[in-house]
């Protein structure tokens, strides 16, 4: 029993770290601050773990216990859970809409558009319908992969960085963070209050160290992945690219004769915005199976269908 | 659970290895692979873009013989469905090693040629860019040892850069990571060799080209002094026998204005090596040819450009912004009357005296 919940931790941990990179990569929000944008990077990673710290707790209060005849109570659980599973529900269609753009535009640009929405959303609703374990061990599997092939083409990149690029400067005033406050509660802390409420749905009791170690794990990997953008392109420039991580990784070889390696980055990208979009529809399930247990039965394959049916039309 | 992970990772494989297939259901045969493109001014003020393609060989016996497809249109796209029009075959960018920039193109023109290699999957953006005074004329000499120009001459370039100790950043993404208005471009120049020689092109020095200005040209010497004014020197590798038959050891450069912004000064210490020892009297004159060749160039490039071509503005900030803050609005003063301090060592690689 010790040995499984000791296992199921770094499982857990695993997850949260790849949530944590989910789209946010994708969709590169520090753009729009040019400069600043280490700084608010670092701000936005001590940001990311107020939900694994203040909400979990909450949730778990709120969300994991029987939902009893005390008419306040249910009407307070209802209250937090259809919102946030409405907004998991959002998180889904956000991750996948990210990883299908990027790949139709980048990895298959010319076919295959169909088929890899419906692949990538085969795999999204089938891994949020399997058990607690198979997400695990998905996640501890991807992790692995991910954080070996980050690290070695962060060291592949190495001799490609501009010390000149480097530089960490938070926003001068209250007016210029005032501006970028929405981006890093929309892109950093609002996806990982999904995470809390999964958590304290399906983690071990303890979950809040898996919790926020993952959540750290994920901000190191993101600052891996941004680091290099910005020691390679520099901020302005990498601000003007569409996949600026990609990019890159993309003009990084190994000797004479390995070219093109991002398509390693490619399965970063592939395997956060699958497991934060399973993940989301994952919460949501469970969140609305508290009140409607039948209708949520229905809910992911309904989800991918109407996800699907949209980025077809698009 | 072992089940559960090896049919995940059997549904990630699809998705990844898709990205085998780049090339858009597209056969081997079916496709151009494009290693150079030329970039030109046409009569009519629109753009003659030349398009280099190695073509595969029937049999070992046969010399490559890389094709060229030209074009013309109003802007790069015009001119590329031109040449895709009279072909049976898609044209493929992505191992494009070479981008060529003809004399006379206008700043429009070079902004919508970067904004073509960066929309997307077109060019890589590690494909080094050159400066030549026609491209066309370039990539249509070919080349003897790789099957193609596009492959050949950034492997010169390459071999020169480090034999001269030239840091020059000319890939496409070092071009434009670097970009800021009033800055020089600064391109390798190449020009098409004779029938008789082995390469597709000869290296002809650096080009600045400056925003609606005339283009500058350094000769591959003064390009080595140019890099030593700009701090773009490697010391670690260069070795400018070739030019002076001295080994450069190290450069100790310096850039300084007095508080009262009346005096900007750059100084220059460089540290050569002679193989064998070298007479007091020969050593004496090589320093001196090497500091009238660095005073002489910054003292006529500063009167050609009439602006700061060096980068000292640049370097100047970097080293103390609050000066840089102060001097910034009187700079194109303080420039025109900057003082360059050159001093030369030379030491025999034995003995250690001069």
């Amino acid at each position: 029993m010790r040995r499984h919940q000791t296992g199921s931790g770094l499982h857990k941990t695993a997850l949260a770290a790849l949530f944590t990179v989910g789209n946010t990569l994708i969709r590169y929000p520090w753009r729009s601050v040019g400069p600043d944008m280490l700084g608010l990077f670092l701000l936005s990673a001590v940001g990311a773990l107020i939900p694994a710290l203040c909400l979990y707790p909450l949730f778990c209060r709120l969300l994991r216990r029987r939902l009893s005849g005390r008419r306040g109570r249910l009407c307070l659980a209802a209250a937090l859970a259809l919102p946030l599973g409405a907004y998991a529900l959002f998180c889904v269609w956000r991750s996948c809409g990210d990883y299908l753009n990027f790949a139709s535009g980048l990895i298959l640009p010319d076919s295959g558009r169909l088929l890899l929405a419906l692949g990538f959303l085969g795999c999204v609703v089938w891994l949020s319908r399997v058990s607690g374990q198979g997400l695990d061990a998905f996640s501890l599997v991807c992790f692995v992969c991910v954080l070996a092939c980050v690290l070695a083409l962060f060291c592949f990149g190495i001799p490609h960085f501009r010390p000149e690029y480097f530089g960490v400067r938070l926003p001068g005033s209250a007016a210029e963070l005032a501006g970028s406050l929405p981006v890093l509660l929309w892109e950093s802390f609002l996806p990982l209050a999904v995470l809390s409420g999964y958590f304290a749905l399906a983690a071990p009791r303890r979950g809040e160290r898996a919790l926020a170690g993952g959540t750290a794990v994920g901000c190191g990997i993101l600052l891996l992945c941004v680091l290099q953008t910005l020691l390679t392109f520099g901020a302005s420039y990498a601000a003007e690219l569409r996949y600026p991580y990609s990019f890159a990784v993309r003009i990084l070889s190994v000797g004479q004769y390995f070219f093109r390696l991002e398509g390693f980055s490619y399965l970063l990208d592939y395997a956060a915005c699958l497991l934060r979009a399973a993940v989301c529809l994952a919460a949501a399930r469970r969140l609305l199976g508290r009140f409607f247990p039948r209708l949520a039965r229905w809910l992911p394959p309904a989800a991918g269908t109407v996800i699907f049916g949209i980025f077809c039309l698009g | 659970m072992r089940r559960t992970a090896v049919l995940s990772l059997l549904l990630a494989l699809p998705l990844l290895l898709a990205g085998c297939r780049a090339g858009g259901r597209s056969e081997p045969e079916q496709i151009y692979l494009v290693s150079a493109v030329g970039f030109d001014p046409d009569s009519n003020g629109g753009v003659r873009l030349s398009l280099e393609v190695p073509l595969t060989r029937e049999s070992a016996d046969e010399s490559p013989a890389p094709a060229l497809f030209t074009g013309e249109g109003g802007t790069v796209e015009e001119a590329l469905r031109q040449i895709a029009a009279g072909l049976g075959r898609r044209l493929l960018f992505s191992h494009c090693a070479l981008l060529v920039l003809g004399d006379g193109l206008s700043r429009e023109q070079m902004e919508a040629i970067f904004g073509f290699a960066e929309s997307g999957v077109t060019l890589p953006l590690a494909a080094q860019v050159i400066a030549a005074p026609d491209a066309g004329a370039l990539l249509r000499g070919g080349s003897l040892s790789t099957p193609a120009a596009g492959y050949d001459v950034p492997g010169i370039f390459r071999q020169v850069s480090g034999s001269l100790g030239l840091d020059v950043r000319c890939r496409i993404y070092e071009l434009r990571a670097d970009a800021s208005p009033g800055r020089p471009v600064v391109l390798p120049l190449f020009r098409a060799a004779g029938e008789d020689a082995p390469e597709a092109a000869v290296f002809g020095g650096l080009r600045l080209l400056r925003e609606g200005k005339p283009a500058l040209e350094l000769s591959p010497e003064q390009s080595v002094w140019y890099a030593m004014l700009t701090d773009r020197y490697d010391g670690e590798n260069g070795s400018p026998g070739g030019l002076l038959g001295v080994r450069l050891r190290g450069v100790k450069s310096e850039i300084g204005a007095g508080r009262s912004g009346e005096d900007l000064w750059l100084s220059l210490a460089l540290r050569m090596e002679a193989a064998d020892r070298l007479p007091a009297g020969e050593a004496d004159a090589l320093c001196a040819r090497i500091e009238e060749g660095v005073r002489g160039l910054f003292l006529s490039l500063r009167e050609q450009a009439g602006e700061d071509v060096f980068l000292l503005g640049d370097r100047l900030a970097r080293q103390d912004a609050a000066l840089w803050q102060e001097l910034a609005p009187d700079f194109a003063r303080l420039f025109a009357g900057a003082e360059l301090r050159v001093s030369c060592e030379i030491r025999a690689k034995e003995s250690g005296n001069r």
